[in-house]
């Protein structure tokens, strides 16, 4: 009996949902129809799908081990057996581009992870509470943006030492600045609007006012910052990792193998040529994602909710 | 009136330093609040209304610094404690403002009930069902017809009226006893006016709050308050109550604003000459003597005394002060009619 009573109960619960939940439905659903509208946005977004699996399920789809060499079968050109050739190891192209894209995703996640919540910290609090605070914050990222990205995450690569976890952290202190410059951007409009001053004669403080009144408008902004910004995350990473910088050999990374293969250009082109494809595909997904994420969060671009 | 004082300023001043010079935006205004009141607030855009209503609050925003006086509430000097004391004791718990933009004041990231639930949790310690539960409830004591519908949305897809009283709502949340309401109906049409200030008379009486009401509509005013405060360029012209103000204006500057509201009887629309003054240079002495059709020599030289004309009625002007000190003389035409001798 009560049993029963609890099922039926949890039945309603299960069929209301949707009628709870309707006005985040049918703005997913826009959402959805957006994104299919948008022919480019779809390749973009199918270009990171492909990329997302490649890395997750590398071990299962990579027809060979990306690191074993095979001296024996060096520099063969696309066959039936390897679709992309070989490397001058012996090492099958394409298992190494499917195990990269692994490796490339992880940067990006990474050095996101790193700059996102350091930049929207460190924005958040040079905007809200101004004064000396915001002049020591913003100076320092202003230091930061005086430099050439890549010539400044090289520069901290060097001193780091060259390796996959050092070319992260250089290129994440190399990238916050944006994003601290972004939210004290937003912060700083906000702040002036009537409701920060409602919830400040509510007696809020000023902790609550940042984290749920200020935090949730520009954290959108952001995001499309942060897609938009992957691509170069990938590009410098490669960079850093043709110059060495990076990734050190046996890792499947994209930029390495351009590096190393780039001696074998005129007479096996497809050493360095697939993982050159590779990157070009990868920044381009990225790139295209990013920019419809920004359309199709645009207010104006949507139907009022109802 | 014998009630008790509950929010009394005196002598405040406060001034904004901008790049044009310093701004006396208020030139020492008292003003005594008791308890249970609605008191109205009311004078020309610019003239120190919303600056006293953020004084109250020690929300004065920069470049604006309160430069003297004290300002108590329930015996305690506000201006006296410091920021965090006045954070976590007064404001959202014993003071609440409602703005003049209720569609801004929201915050359109977040829907109406979470809001006020957010006022509940932060104020009263309610853990959060029990602060769903309070929110519907006072949706619904502010005639929000489907409150359940109405809390799962946001801001933007309210009324005016309806936005107003969702902030109403959240205002009154943490029951205060002081509510100041920033020109609450300035934004709204006129039917939607009368429903809000009545909605707003009724829960006052109800939670046995006092408001601060700030206008420059003299109609709302004679409406809702029983005592008015007149406001001029900074300065506290004249207080008493709504019936005294409203039939029996003394400063000739209510008596303008009187005057200028228009009449059936009247054809023409009377105003008062000149325009409000820069507050970076104000006039010297009494500073609505440029536009005083009664202005005499030394108003220009010294600032007029609070006098009190009648019970409950004080003015601040010479033309009651000679009154005062010479009884009845009548030189000076539409006044009370020798009524300065309580004093």
């Amino acid at each position: 009996m009560v049993s029963n009573l609890a099922k039926e109960n949890f039945q309603n619960w299960i069929a209301s949902w949707g009628k709870r939940h309707s006005s985040e439905i049918s703005d997913f659903k826009e959402t959805v129809y957006l994104i299919r509208k948008s022919p480019l946005t779809m390749v973009g977004l199918a270009v990171i799908l492909i990329l997302t699996i490649m890395a997750i399920f590398a071990p299962y789809i990579a027809p060979y081990d990306p690191v074993t060499m095979h001296l024996d079968n060096r520099l063969a050109s696309p066959s039936r057996a390897h679709l992309l050739g070989t490397d001058e190891l012996g090492r099958d192209i394409l298992s190494r581009i499917i195990y990269g894209a692994g490796v490339a995703l992880k940067i990006v996640l990474i050095v996101l992870a790193i700059d996102l919540p350091l930049g929207i910290l460190l924005g958040l609090a040079a905007g809200y509470f101004g004064g000396w605070i915001d002049e020591i914050i913003m100076r320092t990222a202003d230091i930061f943006m005086a430099f050439p990205r890549l010539i400044l995450a090289m520069a901290i690569g060097t001193a780091l030492g060259p390796s996959l976890r050092n070319t992260m952290i250089a290129i994440a202190l190399t990238m916050w600045p944006v994003y601290a410059r972004l939210a004290r951007g937003e912060t700083l409009s906000i702040k002036e609007r009537t409701f920060i001053e409602a919830e400040r004669a509510l007696g809020t403080s000023n902790f609550r006012i940042l984290v749920f009144n200020i935090l949730p408008i520009c954290i959108s902004t952001l995001i499309v910052r942060a897609t938009l910004d992957m691509g170069n995350i990938i590009r410098i990473a490669a960079g850093m990792s043709f110059l060495g910088l990076g990734a050190q050999p046996p890792t499947p990374d994209w930029g390495l193998m351009v590096s190393t293969g780039r001696n074998f250009l005129v007479n096996q082109w497809w050493v360095p040529t697939f993982p050159g494809f590779a990157i070009l595909l990868a920044v381009f997904g990225f790139n295209l994602l990013g920019d419809g994420i920004r359309d199709i969060s645009d207010p104006h671009l949507r139907r009022g909710r109802q | 009136m014998a009630k008790e004082i509950l929010l009394e300023i005196k002598d405040l001043r406060v001034n904004f330093y901008t790049y044009r010079g310093v701004v006396k935006a208020l030139n020492g205004v008292n003003l005594k609040i008791y308890e249970g009141e609605f008191f109205g607030l009311v004078g020309e855009t610019g003239c120190g209304k919303s600056v006293t209503a953020s004084a109250v609050l020690n929300l004065v925003q920069n470049p604006g610094k309160i430069e003297e006086g004290e300002i108590f509430f329930k015996e305690k000097n506000l201006l006296k404690m410091n920021k965090e004391e006045i954070r976590e004791k007064i404001r959202g718990k014993e003071i609440t403002m409602i703005m003049q933009y209720p569609i801004a004041a929201l915050n359109p990231v977040m829907n109406n009930g979470d809001q006020i639930a957010e006022a509940l949790i932060a104020n009263k310690n309610m853990n959060e069902s029990e602060a769903r539960k309070r929110t519907i409830k006072l949706l619904r004591e502010v005639n929000i017809p489907e409150p359940e519908k109405i809390a799962r949305q946001f801001p933007h897809q309210l009324s005016g009226g309806m936005a107003q009283r969702v902030m109403i709502a959240m205002m009154l949340s943490t029951e205060p006893s002081l509510l100041i309401a920033d020109e609450p109906t300035t934004a709204l049409d006129v039917s939607i006016q009368a429903q809000v200030l009545s909605l707003l008379k009724d829960l006052i009486s109800k939670h046995k709050a006092t408001v601060l009401l700030i206008t420059h509509d003299l109609s709302v005013v004679a409406e809702t308050c029983s005592r008015v405060g007149v406001m001029y360029a900074g300065d506290m012209v004249e207080v008493g109550t709504v019936d005294q103000i409203i039939n029996n204006p003394q400063h000739p500057y209510t008596k303008g604003l009187i005057k200028a509201i228009p009449s059936d009887q009247s054809k023409e629309l009377v105003e008062i000459r000149g325009s409000v003054p820069d507050l970076v240079n104000p006039p010297s002495g009494c500073r609505f003597h440029p536009r005083c059709d009664y202005a005499k020599p030394i108003c220009k030289k010294e600032k007029p005394q609070v006098l009190q004309v009648e019970k409950d009625h004080m003015t601040a002007c010479f033309l009651y002060e000679e009154r005062h000190d010479k009884r009845s003389k009548e030189e000076y035409k539409g006044g009370a009619n020798g009524r300065a001798d309580s004093a």
